[in-house]
């Protein structure tokens, strides 16, 4: 009787499995790919968080005994607010700056112009933080172009690297500077997808340029924003390059983030189990971030809602 | 005809049994399999002909592996995938990570068993503190870790009308002639020029006030830094001096190691304080200019109170033996091999036959390839204190070495890193004058301690 009713339900299944099945094949390598190349060292990472490490012989299970170490580390715990603090803050930045640039070039009218603009800022996206930290570190230094300027204006020399309160300022700035231009790119892309009789209609209504851009241009760019700030959510914990390239002792308490700490603990000092635990939290703390950015942009919402 | 042909069957079987008591020898110590970073060849090629040469020399077959980048990483890769290597290297801190997780061999009875390894003339007893643990030995040496010590740009100094060998020894001494210095020195030139940001070469200098670097043992087991004590406020401040002065330069907060380099070997900076090699690096790096237009010439640095220079060596470079090794017997015997003279000779002048050919009276003469190796396949200056350059050191270098007596090992324990970061953080901050000396001290002192490197 039970086996009977089961078996509409086993063989929708089936049905199912053999209609889409050329797509399900298609998509086999990418999950085995993932399995072997993703969860599986993610599972083999959290199993590692509960262990002693020994690089050589059998680890030994200790519980949570790394993530009371972890939690007790007055440096994972600052590494911790650093990212956070500097990953959302770029976030919102470059989505702003980004959103500026877009509705810049899309008031260009010439071509040339705009495309000249638009390669400009989107260059320094392409480059590696090796590059780009390298280049600001000189631009930033006491004998370097920004020093000589104040110098030049009658002001002041500021140690960018040396005094702490300026640490994030440094790292906002260069990190808006390199990634605007790609967030300009895709807002840009969601502009030019806008029916220009919207933008005919409100002219014709005595709508000035001004009122267009806030009253059409922001709220149909604002899927894209919301995408853009999911997306990005993902990766307020994971500045590496960066910081690696660009901090310095004096300002590392203020810059210094998590995944810096993990590389520290588990590359350098060898202390695998701490390490992997702080990766167990990233990852956590990544969700739970994630999870609320989407709920706060209500990003399955539409426009009118 | 059948004569000849038995003495042909004679001849080749005795040529067999020949090469077989050969290559019986040759791997009597069986096969050794080495991951190196700094040591060997220079390339893949060179790196063949150096462990065939090593292992000719050990009496088995080597295999070396150098990786191209990030060594830290692939050690990490290659140990916890359960790789068996018998010789790692390693620098000292990385040792104690490795020794904290049981990963290594104790060799405390293998060196006491060496009559190379033992022999204290060879290898100073206390040479060993640098890889013990709790009196138990857990690695052997690259190469003698030198000192490092003030080297002044002679040609500047003597334009300043300054005699080098005169310099009065003190801190006011010395800003005095990085002060004249930089009055002839032309735009851009600088008194002094370091690299904080790693605190790894200030010691000439706290030697005025008597404080070694880094983290000290004292009698009754703990722990200190005398950088971060009240006695060091008085040589905080007088680089604080030269900072706001315009003597020191401001890339030393921030710069590396290279930087300081390549400003001091284009006549941009007075001073700086620098390995005893790259004394005699700095000159032959100058080409024709030396000694017209550009000598290094090496000095001790300040007087303590007890009338002492005091100047610092490096972190051992060493090899260890993973607590997996298939051969600890193989691996001893590469060690024991490099505290010798021919050991010496192949880990700094290199190959013979491809670095150098020694000719009938045993003198040395350099190919072009090894001239451009500058003596250095891992060992400058090889493990034993017997060893006799063949070939001499390069300009300065010898007057450098003298200065050795004045220098102690710098002890490394697993938080070294720990207290490099601290220091450099505040001293940075005393420097630029975000602090003053006393609070930058007191903060140093707070961290180190909630760290526990103060103990």
């Amino acid at each position: 009787m039970q086996d009977s009713l089961r078996a509409p339900g086993r063989s929708l299944l089936r049905r199912r499995l053999k209609q889409y099945r050329s797509i399900y094949l298609m998509i086999l390598p990418v999950l085995v790919y993932f399995l072997i190349f993703s969860f599986y060292p993610l599972i083999l990472g959290l199993i590692q968080s509960l262990q002693k490490e020994r690089l050589l012989g059998t680890p030994q299970f200790i519980g949570l005994k790394n993530y009371e170490a972890l939690f007790r580390d007055r440096n994972f715990l600052q590494a911790l607010w650093n990212s956070f603090y500097i990953g959302s803050t770029s976030l919102v930045i470059n989505i702003m700056m980004g959103t500026i640039l877009a509705l810049s070039l899309n008031e260009l009218r010439s071509r040339p112009a705009k495309a000249a603009v638009q390669t400009v800022t989107f260059l320094p996206y392409l480059f590696s933080w090796t590059v780009v930290g390298g280049v600001w570190i000189y631009v930033l230094s006491h004998n370097g172009l920004v020093n000589g300027m104040l110098d030049a204006l009658g002001l002041e020399r500021v140690s960018f690297f040396t005094v702490p309160a300026w640490g994030r300022p440094v790292m906002l700035f260069t990190n808006a500077w390199k990634q605007s231009g790609y967030f300009a790119v895709l807002l840009l892309a969601s502009l030019v997808g806008i029916d220009p009789e919207v933008y005919e209609a409100a002219h014709i209504d005595g709508a000035s340029r001004m009122q267009q851009i806030g009253r059409i241009s922001l709220p149909m760019m604002l899927p894209t924003v919301k995408t853009l700030l999911l997306l990005g959510a993902t990766g307020v914990l994971r500045n590496f390059d960066q910081v690696l390239i660009m901090s310095r002792p004096a300002i590392k308490d203020k810059v210094g983030s998590v995944l810096l700490f993990i590389y520290e603990q588990g590359i350098l000092k060898m202390k695998i189990g701490l390490a992997t635990s702080a990766a167990a939290v990233v990852l956590l703390a990544t969700f739970l971030i994630a999870l609320a950015v989407r709920k706060a942009s209500r990003y399955e919402g539409s426009l009118y809602d | 005809m059948k004569k000849t042909g038995f003495r042909l069957l004679s001849l080749m079987l005795a040529l067999l049994m020949a090469l077989s008591l050969t290559s019986a020898l040759a791997e009597a110590n069986g096969e050794i399999k080495i991951l190196t970073n700094v040591t060997g060849g220079k390339d893949d090629a060179e790196m063949l002909l150096f462990a065939e040469a090593l292992g000719k020399a050990v009496g088995a077959k080597v295999t070396m592996e150098k990786p191209a980048a990030n060594y830290g990483d692939v050690v990490m890769q290659k140990l916890g995938a359960g790789e068996v290597y018998d010789l790692i290297y390693l620098n000292a801190p990385q040792m104690f990570y490795l020794q904290e997780q049981g990963a290594l061999t104790d060799l405390t009875d293998y060196v006491k068993a060496s009559p190379i390894l033992s022999d204290t003339a060879v290898i100073p007893a206390d040479e060993w503190e640098q890889v013990s643990v709790d009196g138990r030995i857990y690695a052997g040496f690259n190469k003698t870790e030198v000192h490092r010590l003030v080297n002044i740009n002679k040609v500047v100094a003597e334009k300043a009308g300054i005699d080098v060998d005169a310099i009065e020894p003190t801190l006011d001494g010395y800003y005095e002639v990085m002060k004249k210095m930089k009055e002839v020195g032309g735009e851009g030139f600088y008194g002094l020029n370091a690299v904080i940001k790693d605190a790894w070469d200030l010691q000439p200098w706290f030697a005025s006030a008597g404080l070694k670097a880094g983290q000290v043992l004292n009698e009754d087991g703990s722990i200190s830094v005398p950088y971060a004590t009240e006695a060091a406020i008085p040589v905080w401040e007088w680089l604080a001096k030269l900072y706001a002065e315009g003597l020191l330069d401001p890339d030393s907060l921030t710069g590396s190691s290279g930087d300081m380099r390549g400003k001091f070997n284009t006549g941009k900076t007075a001073v700086v304080v620098d390995w005893a090699a790259w004394t005699g690096l700095y000159n032959l790096n100058a080409g024709e200019a030396y000694p017209e237009q550009f000598e290094a010439y090496p000095l001790p640095g300040t007087k303590g109170p007890d009338g002492n220079y005091m100047l610092a060596r490096g972190d051992a470079s060493i090899w260890v033996v993973p607590a997996n090794a298939a051969n600890v017997e193989g691996a001893v015997k590469v060690l024991e091999f490099f505290a010798t003279q021919e050991g010496g000779e192949l880990l700094s002048l290199g190959i013979e036959g491809h670095d150098y050919t020694r000719e009938a009276d045993g003198s040395v003469t350099f190919t072009e390839v090894g001239r451009s190796h500058n003596k250095d396949h891992g060992a400058p200056f090889p493990v034993s204190r017997l060893y006799k350059d063949p070939i001499g050191f390069p300009p300065n270098v010898e007057l450098a070495m003298s200065y050795l007596p004045y220098a102690s090992i710098q002890r490394s324990d697993a938080l070294t890193d720990m207290y490099r970061q601290i220091v450099a953080k505040y001293g940075t901050q005393i420097v630029n004058g975000t602090l003053s000396g006393a609070d930058g001290i007191a903060a140093m002192q707070e961290e180190l301690k909630a760290e526990g490197v103060i103990k």
